[in-house]
């Protein structure tokens, strides 16, 4: 219990933090009010400017402009988009489903195949199976997903001409971008299930186990897979963050229709409040799926409920 | 070594001799590191020598010659062994100068990510307390954003540019640095050395620079090797979303940005920069590798 009241009051900090980095960064160049208004700025007056100024409320001190940033953020304002002409946090909103989707996609996938790889290659050490899953295994951590993406695209899309090559709509969009996105925590996955096991293997329970004289499959999944799969439950929270900022590059290629490719679009229109509405969105999303995963992992593992 | 080392009294943490020849051995014992070295020197020379060794210039725009294949001569008899991009340009001019703008982004990063989270890594393990509360909590609020997008969001903001790059890249990098050090020294301030070198008196500033520092180099070179390649990945990631360097300066990710817009009608445009990044992190990743078994097999568990 003490654990879970420190992992939640150490998510409010998180909150908090994501808060102060996004309202900040409307204040990095030192004024707001030139990246709001961007290039717009010489067209108008100084007069029209100061006005701007004062409306946005960015001649005020700090501390009250951030208050006030927060309490219009709790109730959903993030600002309004004077390129869409709709309110920034409906832009990303929008958009939330198609990233949730192929993130998801994503990251089951590469479950699915690293898992069983992994195992593959750990029960057969220094064999041709397992030289081959640590060469894929190296090539997805190497391959940039930018130039994967492309990669795809030029053999099965401009090639082959199997699969649409950007957008959305069937399943037969998600599969090169679920495919792109999913390469480096499938090769990360990979490594790590297979220095596991092998790790495990050693141990003495195991031993004991194959001693009893059960069988070789069931040593592997009931004893020595089932242990092994905690440090891989660790590593899903941090790479869910990966997913979702490797999202903004695999729907920027795809033209897959997610808040990824939104904010790339923001940021070449200049419009600010969509930038940020963006990253807080994403920001959040992650503090609160990691948040999910810790709970979850008290709850799997008794040590961390008992050592608090 | 010099004569007046060997007469130094020397510290626990002096490499013996024996160990540089071990290194040596060991180097070439492995294929791996040996070919991923060769690749990395190739790079390195690339970068060092690229107003030598482009044969063309990276940034001459010519339209007339645009989008000409690999092999192309024109009529004042050069040759554009990579063809040319859309403007005209040498596509393998480009790419030399582009190791160029990669290597100093992704070295001038670690450098500044690297200092910061030693001493803040330093600072936190080994005085604890409020410094060590305060660090590790911004550690996991930097962490609650995904990297790439915390640096897309401030590169937004204030525009591209090699050097607001460098700076974002090397700000946003010390958190891995500050965590596995401080995890080191955690362990070692306990151990009976640390502990002598506080019962004689010592100044803590003292004990922290000269006993503690000299033993988390090993972690810190792993992790500058793995934060190498990640950095050269963000930098034309970056590059690539338009908010790296600037669009005009030939970078990997803005040779392959240029490039997308041409799939199926010029594939030599994004080919040859997109090998040359993978091959360059994959060489990266695996002398990484290689350092970090022989440093300290141990590392492997947490890197």
């Amino acid at each position: 219990m003490r654990y879970v009241l420190r992992r939640l009051a150490q998510s409010v900090i998180v909150v908090f933090g994501v808060s102060i980095v996004a309202f900040g960064l409307l204040f990095l160049t030192g004024d707001p009010t030139e990246v709001i208004l961007g290039d717009g700025a010489d067209r108008m007056t100084v007069d029209q400017i100061q006005e701007f100024r004062a409306k946005m409320g960015f001649d005020r001190p700090w501390l009250v402009q951030y208050a006030s940033f927060v309490g219009k953020a709790l109730q959903g304002d993030f600002g309004y988009s004077f390129i869409r002409h709709q309110p920034a946090y409906e832009v990303i909103v929008d958009k939330l489903p198609a990233t949730i989707q192929l993130a998801a996609f994503a990251f089951v996938l590469s479950l699915v195949i690293s898992i069983p790889l992994g195992v593959l290659s750990a029960t057969r050490p220094n064999t041709t199976v397992d030289h081959a899953v640590t060469a894929l295994t190296l090539a997805g951590q190497s391959i940039p997903s930018f130039w994967l993406g492309i990669l795809l695209i030029l053999f099965f899309g401009v090639e082959l001409k199997w699969l649409p090559i950007s957008g959305s709509g069937t399943w037969k969009h998600l599969v090169m971008p679920g495919i792109t996105l999913a390469a480096f925590p499938m090769a990360r996955n990979m490594r790590l299930t297979r220095s596991s096991m092998l790790d495990f293997m050693q141990r003495d329970f195991v031993r004991t186990a194959r001693a009893k004289g059960i069988s070789e499959r069931r040593v592997v999944y009931a004893h020595v897979l089932r242990n092994s799969l905690l440090p891989i439950v660790t590593a899903v929270g941090l790479e869910l963050g990966f997913l979702l900022g490797g999202s903004v590059i695999v729907e920027t290629i795809f033209g897959w229709p997610g808040v990824g490719r939104e904010i790339v679009a923001a940021i070449g229109s200049k419009d600010f409040f969509v930038v940020q509405a963006g990253v807080i969105m994403l920001a959040l999303i992650f503090a609160g799926v990691n948040l999910l995963i810790d709970l979850v992992y008290v709850w799997v593992d008794p040590r961390i409920r008992l050592g608090g | 070594m010099s004569a007046d080392a060997d007469l130094a009294p020397a510290p626990a943490t002096v490499a013996p001799k024996p160990r540089r020849s071990r290194l040596l051995k060991r180097f070439v014992g492995s294929k791996a590191a040996v070919v991923s070295a060769i690749v990395l020197a190739v790079v390195l020379i690339a970068a060092l020598g690229a107003p030598w060794l482009a044969p063309n210039d990276p940034f001459a725009i010519k339209l007339i010659q645009r989008l000409k294949p690999p092999g192309w001569v024109n009529s004042a008899g050069a040759t554009f062994w990579l063809g040319t991009d859309a403007l005209g340009r040498d596509v393998l001019s480009r790419l030399i100068y582009g190791a160029r703008v990669s290597l100093i982004v992704a070295v001038s990063a670690l450098a500044i990510s690297g200092v910061i989270g030693l001493l803040l890594g330093l600072v936190s393990g080994y005085f604890g307390g409020v410094v060590d509360d305060i660090v590790m909590r911004i550690a996991d609020i930097q962490l609650s954003f995904p990297t790439i997008l915390l640096a897309l969001a401030i590169m937004a903001v204030l525009g591209s540019g090699l050097d607001k790059l460098i700076l974002v890249l090397g700000l946003t990098g010390w958190v891995q640095y500050g965590r596995i050090v401080r995890g080191q020294v955690l362990a070692i301030k306990q151990e009976e050395f640390v502990l002598a070198a506080r019962a004689t008196g010592e100044r803590q500033w003292r004990i922290l620079f000269q006993h503690i520092l000299p033993n988390v180099w090993s972690p810190v070179i792993v992790v500058a090797s793995f934060t190498m390649a990640s950095n050269i990945v963000a930098e034309a990631s970056l590059s690539f979303l338009g908010v790296g360097v600037s669009p005009s300066v030939p970078s990997w990710g803005t040779m392959l940005a240029d490039g997308r817009q041409y799939i199926g009608i010029a594939e030599w445009l994004t080919i040859p920069a997109g090998l040359a990044i993978s091959l360059t992190v994959l060489s990266i990743n695996l002398l990484g590798d290689w350092l970090r078994d022989f440093l300290d097999p141990r590392l492997k568990n947490i890197l």
